[in-house]
């Protein structure tokens, strides 16, 4: 593993690793998320994958990458607590197998993709750009169709005071559709300047000569990574005292608030029914260990409890789970249910997190969960881009970074005791229910009077 | 215990075919993590209709009966299997397709343990009329689910006017009423037949010892006893003619376009030239319609077409087809240029040696970009489509394809082919 500073805030770090076929690299951008710049974020990630000033048409920037021996280059936008990432993902064929300098040739296509937009007298080539935003558009309007994620949606919605935080990671229509060439451009031009930058390389490759080929990306020195911290101490009323810590320009904190529900009706076979709580433990936390535990045991596995008593037991869902974002403290229990059992699903599902409160769940059931988190966490370190998502978390918040040899041992210590003391401090913040629109007045009574 | 080397990829796989029929396959990886293994049967949703154990005429069961009795499987009289795996830290799954269906495992500790409980629990039926009365609730919720999906939907639609009135129309979980009319009996009827080691496969990757592995899969299957098999009579798979043109109207945003193309010529029957035909009619979409074609940069930049646009073309000993969906603004416009470039092709500007040799690059590219995923490589040795070929011998089979091998190919699935247009539209 090297780390090579190529300008202040632009760390380069090159992972050797000889058990994968491919080579992956990662550019990954990074700022604080802010309506103002979302739309534009999303839109300049779509137009560094379609084309360049080198590689004018689609075609030509496909067929590059088919020549790279069908190297795979994409752009993507995601959320971690507070910051908004834009990230640049090239995977390509280790070049000792196809005998073809794929290395050189993959992060040379980088810095075209990067320093050659297409762009000319200061903005985005319009017409790309216009074609880009209602792609876009209709992506963002398409990605409602899938039922869950729309859910998932609207219980953010509910849950998140701030609303930048709500913001979903690809924007909103309206951040979208008020974007324009020049504007964009000109914030990209920012955005170089002024993002934290993280680049990873991962495989089979030669460390000095990654360091060299990187060395004459043109990025300017910017403010450095734990720069960012100082000025956001505004976190209302947070749990821990993290604004005074380093990280606090990553996690997002919010205090606790009335429960905020909403059913709507949807023509949907299936309906849906979302919780969202708050969880006071973040990444990187004392008892971070601990929360991976106990969701385990909630939602997390086959053997917990949602999954054995609301799906096995009482056939009430197909699908149940709880997942949780240790960046937000945001803990949701998701379930796809018939509209008609709403009312026993979801008292069934309350009762589960009692029981977690009252650590009504067996030695054997406790330790199925760590040994599951331990193998999990291994197994993840087959997948190049885990890996890669794991130096990440390094590189970001380098105090709180979990070794494998803490994760095993802290994972170990997990008590009853802790994993209750846990699951006592969530709380229900936010409900959301999806229910089929055909469901007729009788079925509606009776949904009432269940409750 | 064979095995070769491929010196290409630095893979050695082993193989052997046990005293009872079972074929097991091991390809060693030591420096990962996780052991894989998956075991297969080569049953799935088309095999309704057949010949049961004892009888004489075939015999028809409920559709979705193969993905019911993949459920029901992983319940015992002591409890579900996937509890166990757990304890052992592994994660399982399984999965039902139109051929075959899949048990799994993945995990990285007790290995062994993992390997006999999937070999146990997939060769020890136990089914009840209670137990089977319970799972038909959740399997209706999993077919509720997938109707949400208008992917899902689109597809499901596609095939259902592509193969009218056969076993390709059906979903794969059935429907309410054929999961409500499965009977343990019908389970064991089905049981007996598909799930004799004969008719089954093991694939184990991961860091162990050959010999070990090999020893202990061979002493397991050694301590069991099987009936022997009949030969295994399926109905072939005849379905009525295609539906050329259908719609259907849900909440989507935008309208989703699907055309099919039911391939009717007779497959190669010799495994060379069978995945030469497959890797060839690949290539002739990615030529006329993939991203480094002039055409897909037309449509796209027409707006015709987005990044959801996207074609497969699927084979299976007794199915073969060509699909192309995405979502569009204009489906009929999109379907009349796809089709005139189908008939048009040999004349077509993406149609030429130089546009191959990139794609044969690529094709390349991606094929030891895939060996880097265990459950991939599992899944294409669980398929047996290609006899004594195996997905390790691709890269060999594609050096030799040429533009005239392409032809050849596309000429056979075009000239003897039904057209079918399917769409979505927003309500």
């Amino acid at each position: 593993m090297t780390d090579v500073k190529l300008a202040d805030g632009v760390m380069l770090h090159v992972i050797k690793e000889t058990k994968f076929k491919t080579v992956r690299l990662l550019v990954r951008f990074r700022e604080e998320i802010s309506p103002e710049s979302l739309g534009k974020r999303v839109i300049i990630s779509n137009m560094l994958e379609t084309t360049n000033a080198v590689y004018r048409t689609g075609k030509d920037f496909s067929r590059k990458l088919s020549e790279l021996y069908g190297a795979s280059f994409a752009t993507g936008v995601a959320k971690k607590g507070r910051q908004h990432l834009l990230s640049i993902n090239m995977s390509f064929v280790n070049p000792k197998l196809v005998d073809f300098d794929t290395l050189g040739e993959a992060i040379g296509f980088l810095k075209t993709a990067i320093f050659e937009p297409d762009a000319i007298n200061g903005e985005f080539n319009p017409q790309v750009f216009k074609r880009e935003q209602t792609n876009l558009l209709h992506y963002l309007a398409s990605m409602n169709d899938d039922r869950s994620y729309y859910a998932s949606r609207k219980l953010a919605d509910l849950f998140f005071a701030d609303s930048k935080q709500a913001l979903p990671s690809v924007a909103t229509a309206e951040l979208l559709a008020q974007e324009n060439p020049r504007a964009v451009f000109e914030y990209y031009q920012e955005m170089l300047q002024t993002n934290a930058v993280d680049i990873f390389v991962l495989g089979d490759v030669d460390e000095n000569r990654v360091v060299d080929l990187f060395s004459d990306f043109k990025f300017a020195d910017r403010k450095s990574v734990s720069d960012f911290s100082g000025s956001k101490t505004d976190q209302p009323n947070s749990v821990s005292n993290f604004s005074a810590e380093k990280g606090a320009d990553v996690f997002y904190r919010q205090s606790l608030r009335a429960v905020s529900t909403l059913t709507e009706s949807k023509d949907v076979a299936q309906a849906i029914l979302q919780l969202g709580y708050q969880l006071p433990v973040v990444y990187g936390d004392e008892n971070y260990l601990t929360l991976q535990v106990m969701n385990g045991l909630l939602g997390g596995f086959a053997h917990s409890k949602l999954f054995t008593n609301v799906r096995e037991k009482a056939s009430l869902a197909y699908s149940i789970s709880s997942t949780f974002d240790s960046f937000t403290g945001f803990l949701k229990i998701a379930a796809g249910i018939d509209a008609s059992h709403y009312g026993k699903a979801r008292a069934l599902i309350l009762e589960q997190v009692e029981a977690m409160k009252a650590g009504e769940f067996s030695d054997a059931d406790l330790e199925q969960t760590k040994t599951m988190l331990r193998n999990t966490f291994f197994v993840s370190q087959d997948s190049p881009s885990n890996n890669i998502e794991l130096e990440f978390v390094k590189a970001l918040l380098p105090e709180r970074f979990l070794t494998t040899e803490r994760f095993v041992s802290e994972l170990e210590k997990v008590s009853k005791e802790n994993i209750q003391k846990v699951a006592q401090s969530l709380t229900l913040q936010a409900e959301y229910f999806l229910k089929s629109a055909n469901l007729g007045q009788e079925q509606e009574g009776e949904l009432n009077f269940e409750q | 215990m064979n095995s070769k080397f491929y010196a290409q990829t630095g893979e050695r796989l082993y193989w052997e075919l046990l005293p009872n029929g079972l074929t097991v396959y091991y390809l060693p990886k030591m420096d990962y993590n996780r052991t894989y293994g998956l075991f297969t049967t080569n049953f799935g949703s088309l095999d309704t209709t057949f010949v049961p154990k004892g009888e004489t005429a075939f015999q028809t069961f409920p559709e979705g009966i193969a993905h019911f009795l993949e459920h029901k499987l992983f319940e015992k009289e002591e409890g579900d299997v996937m509890y166990k795996f757990g304890a052992l830290g592994a994660q399982t799954n399984a999965f039902t397709s139109f051929s075959r269906t899949s048990y799994l495992f993945s995990t990285r500790e007790n290995a062994y343990e993992c390997t006999e409980l999937l070999l146990d629990f997939v060769q020890t039926p136990y089914f009840t009329d209670e137990n089977v009365r319970k799972e038909q609730g959740i399997i209706q919720q999993e077919i509720q689910m997938y109707q949400d999906d208008s992917d899902w939907r689109l597809f499901a639609g596609l095939l259902e006017k592509m193969y009218p009135e056969s076993p390709l129309a059906a979903d794969i979980a059935g429907t309410k009423e054929t999961i409500n009319a499965i009977t343990a009996d019908d389970l064991y009827a089905n049981y007996e037949i598909f799930y004799h080691p004969q008719n089954m496969n093991l694939f184990l990757t991961g860091p162990f010892e050959i010999e070990e592995m090999a020893d202990f899969v061979q002493k397991n299957q050694a301590a069991k006893t099987f009936a022997e098999l009949p030969e295994i009579q399926r109905q072939e798979v005849a379905a009525a003619e295609p539906i050329s043109q259908a719609q259907l109207e849900l909440e989507v945003a935008m309208p989703k376009f699907a055309l099919g193309l039911r391939g009717e010529d007779d497959l190669p029957t010799d495994p060379q030239a069978l995945m030469t035909y497959k890797l060839a009619n690949q290539l002739f979409l990615d030529l006329l319609f993939g991203r480094t074609s002039q055409r897909y940069e037309e449509l796209y930049n027409a707006g015709l077409i987005d990044d959801s646009f996207g074609y497969s073309f699927d084979l299976d000993k007794r199915f073969h087809f060509a699909v192309f969906t995405g979502d569009t603004e204009n489906p009929k416009k999109l379907s009349e240029t796809l089709q005139e470039v189908l008939k048009s092709y040999k004349i077509d500007r993406d149609f030429s040696e130089e546009h191959l040799e990139l794609l044969k690059r690529e094709m390349l590219g991606d094929y030891y970009s895939s060996l880097n995923s265990l459950e991939y490589i599992a899944q294409q040795f669980s398929s047996e489509v290609y006899g004594d070929l195996n997905f390790f011998d691709l890269p060999e089979i594609l050096k030799k394809i040429s533009l005239t091998t392409i032809e050849k190919a596309a000429d056979q699935l075009i000239s003897d082919m039904k057209l079918v247009e399917f769409t979505i539209l927003p309500k």
